[in-house]
């Protein structure tokens, strides 16, 4: 979930392995673990409001992907596979 | 550890001792007993254990915040047991915490900017207004936040992670040598947290500032710090470079913490189990090893006589290990 929204749902095997949202890409490359000494880094910026959210995908401010599309439409829960959704206009 | 002048901070023999119970019939417990560590220059310490291992009490001898029963607290060339006045003062600049929770840190009405300038005209490190917010502004730049986005806030405007950075902030007002993290991140959500961590590891790299890490979380531990020492029920049991230890443990206790971690991976499913002990103060009152409880090479001796710091062999400096097994077979 993000800013109030499911932004990615399916098997938490394939959430964890191939996560598609980036939202949950950088959620979980920025787990710290024992044996990697790389710098790890974390999202930028902060949650925004939740009384005046971003207009689109509530993501768009802090995304390095964001598109123009993303300021204006509002992504829908796609099955990116089965069982598996995810809301980003990126995912086709 | 290592030579005198490489340290920062030593602690030497350090005991505390709480009373348990009524005047009559109480019971002695030793929170933190007989630890000896020391903190290298520009190095980051980490401390772990689980919760009631003694940690957080250590981080408030450290501070001076509780006095311990026996032993020496050295910062520099000072024992801060003893220190008075102008020493005093300077102990309190140059050693600052973050604790864990930053609404806690914070005065719930107060807005933080006049806060942050009192830290700094109460230190002494501004004489006027105008310096105190210059200082002010710089220590906010460091965590990546700046003056304005401060000004006339109240801490229950920002969110954890920020107030976090301010609480950094706050402490970087004195200009600090050495900072005493206390579960800086534990509270922080895990899209904010490495950028806290980050922030610490950039001030020890530009301000050569050397940290005391205060978590139960091994990961973040190995990620931030150079030296750990692992606590079970107020004692040191194993304590060497964060390499080493985490990655080839040798005390069963460092093992079990290890292998309790559950990894973010779902095709390696955790099979680690933890086995409680009855009573947290049954350990602490124990004669000998403290985990002999709930170690599973426990021997007769284990319970009854309280192990030597054993050297392991280390391709990065000294390494101890608490433990009689290492005694029997060695290391």
């Amino acid at each position: 979930m993000y800013a109030g929204k499911i932004v990615e749902m399916g098997p938490v095997d394939e959430i964890y392995g191939e996560p598609q949202h980036p939202y949950t890409k950088f959620l979980i490359s920025s787990l710290p673990k024992i044996g990697d000494k790389e710098k790890k880094g974390s999202i930028s910026g902060k949650p925004p409001s939740l009384v005046k959210p971003p207009a689109g995908c509530r993501f768009n401010p802090r995304c390095p992907f964001m598109m123009e599309v993303c300021k204006v439409e509002e992504p829908v829960l796609k099955e990116v596979r089965p069982d598996h959704h995810a809301a980003c206009h990126l995912l086709g | 550890m290592s030579t005198l002048n490489s340290s920062i901070l030593q602690i030497k023999d350090v005991t505390k001792v709480f009373k348990l119970g009524g005047l009559l019939f109480g019971s002695e417990l030793s929170a933190v007993d007989h630890v000896s560590l020391e903190v290298g220059r520009e190095k980051v310490l980490s401390l772990v254990g689980e919760s009631g291992s003694g940690k957080t009490t250590l981080s408030r001898i450290i501070l001076g915040l509780i006095e311990p029963t026996n032993g020496q607290i050295l910062y520099e060339d000072l024992d801060i047991r003893n220190a008075k006045g102008r020493q005093l003062r300077r102990f309190r600049k140059e050693v600052q915490p973050i604790f864990q929770n930053p609404f806690e840190t914070f005065n719930p009405f107060k807005r933080v900017d006049r806060y942050l300038l009192g830290s700094a005209l109460g230190y002494k490190v501004a004489n006027s207004k105008s310096e105190a917010r210059r200082i002010v502004s710089e220590a906010l730049d460091i965590v990546g936040l700046s003056y304005t986005m401060v000004e006339g806030q109240f801490p229950h405007e920002f969110s954890g992670g920020e107030l976090q950075r301010v609480s950094i902030a706050r402490a970087l007002v004195t200009n600090p040598r050495l900072l005493i993290a206390d579960e800086p991140v534990s509270m922080i959500d895990a899209s904010t947290r490495m950028g806290i961590l980050n922030i610490l590891m950039d001030l020890r790299k530009r301000f050569s500032m050397s940290i005391v890490y205060i978590t139960h979380d091994l990961d973040t531990a190995y990620y931030v710090s150079d030296q750990i020492a692992v606590m079970c029920r107020g004692c040191v049991v194993e304590c060497g470079d964060v390499e080493d230890v985490l990655t080839d443990p040798v005390h069963p206790y460092t093992q079990m913490l290890l292998k309790c971690l559950p990894e973010p991976d779902p095709t390696r499913r955790w099979e680690g189990h933890i086995e409680l002990a009855g009573l947290e103060v049954k350990e602490y009152e124990t004669a000998g090893c403290k985990f002999s409880k709930r170690c599973p090479n426990s021997e007769d001796k284990c319970l009854k006589e309280r192990p030597p710091d054993v050297e392991v062999e280390s391709r990065s400096g000294y390494r101890f290990v608490k433990c009689w097994k290492c005694v029997r077979e060695g290391v």
